[in-house]
């Protein structure tokens, strides 16, 4: 028994960074996600009967965590419809102080990753964080490959359309890198 | 096409998902249109700011300790459950291996010390010449029968050689590798060997 623990242990410890950045993806809050990652751990670690040794322990535990924060964002009532979404939209109006402020701050990018519904929002974190194929999302989400490559889509787009400043116009890919951050490196 | 409908297969193609005759005839447009050309390229940047972001986060550190800290505080029969699943099984087989290989000794060495016991030495009566080995000393039979009986009736049929025990009796000469063969083929079916071993030791002149 105390064998298992300290094997589980490792399992933690290498685990652990890549699960927690996928629940901030996902979640987009950082105690939250550090909670789903415990509560991850140890629903796997009463579960490891389940796994049987069956494909990667990475890629099942990640579908553990995925099933599991989108279980959490609902209960938040945080998951929002395209109806909400739209709503959002229409209520974007920032004032110029404001504008200005998410244009040199890549907090922008939290916001508007945070204001894409929750299933747009794991697929992307799912294809552009973990790198994983349409299929294998579909997999995972349990839902057709079409329905992950329109999810995507949509998401990339609308993240795309909240960043922008005025909402009107795109801006240059200089301007964008600058409003998320990506040119500090 | 439009633009627009191109731009709706950007994300596939920057993902490497589109179907290659779309794939090319996108390509093409690609070439001519600096607005899909803008496009792709601020969702390839968006996509690595997302990728930079997450993974520029630093994990709490206190995550592993506190998940160890909760695994006591889980039910017992969730806990239990979680203790490797082979381990029981394997447990469980060896100890019926061990049970098998024990009664088959015992068989075996109880067998060869009543055959080599004067006092009881078993007598080879008619029936047994004629085919039918049933010996007449009750020591042997009852220490392996109910071993025996965990592999099924199959042993049983095959410790039975009775044109062989005839042989052995009229042919002295080739009782010994008879005897060795006879062996050697029961004891496939492992519990049996102690019967034909004793018979056929029995049997010789």
């Amino acid at each position: 028994m105390k064998g298992d623990e300290e094997a589980f242990r490792l399992l933690v410890d290498r685990y652990r960074s890549l699960l927690h950045h996928l629940a901030v993806g996902v979640l987009q809050d950082r105690d939250l996600a550090a909670d789903a990652v415990q509560d991850v751990f140890l629903k796997a670690y009463s579960s490891l009967s389940d796994y049987r040794g069956k494909g990667l322990f990475q890629a099942w535990i990640r579908r553990i965590l995925v099933n599991h924060c989108l279980s959490v964002l609902r209960q938040r009532h945080s998951y929002l419809s395209l109806d909400e979404l739209d709503r959002d939209f229409a209520d974007r109006d920032r004032g110029p102080e404001e504008a200005a402020l998410a244009r040199n701050d890549s907090e922008a990018l939290r916001q508007a990753m945070s204001r894409l519904p929750a299933n747009y929002r794991a697929a992307l974190v799912l294809r552009a964080v973990e790198g994983l194929s349409y299929r294998e999302i579909s997999e995972l989400l349990g839902v057709p490959d079409s329905t992950v490559e329109s999810w995507i889509h949509r998401g990339r787009m609308r993240m795309r359309t909240l960043i922008t400043p005025d909402g009107q116009t795109a801006p240059s890919s200089g301007q964008r890198a600058r409003v998320i951050g990506w040119d500090r490196r | 096409m439009n633009c627009a409908e191109y731009q709706d297969r950007l994300s596939a193609y920057i993902d490497g998902e589109l179907a290659r005759w779309s794939r090319v005839k996108l390509e093409s447009h690609l070439r001519g249109c600096l607005e899909c050309r803008a496009v792709m390229r601020e969702l390839q940047q968006q996509d690595e700011a997302i990728r930079t972001a997450i993974q520029a986060l630093e994990t709490p550190d206190y995550l592993t300790g506190a998940v160890m800290h909760r695994i006591p505080a889980l039910p017992p029969a969730r806990r239990a459950r979680a203790v490797w699943p082979w381990v029981g099984g394997l447990a469980l087989a060896g100890a019926q291996a061990a049970a098998l290989i024990a009664a088959w000794v015992w068989g075996f060495q109880s067998a060869v010390r009543t055959a080599g016991s004067p006092t009881s030495q078993p007598t080879v009566s008619a029936s047994s010449i004629s085919g039918n080995v049933v010996p007449t000393n009750p020591g042997v039979m009852p220490v392996a029968m109910p071993a025996m009986g965990l592999l099924g009736s199959r042993p049983s049929q095959d410790a039975a050689p009775q044109p062989t025990t005839t042989e052995t009796a009229s042919a002295p000469g080739g009782t010994k590798k008879k005897a060795h063969r006879i062996r050697g083929r029961v004891n496939l079916y492992g519990l049996a060997a102690p019967q034909v071993f004793w018979s056929v030791e029995a049997a010789r002149p």
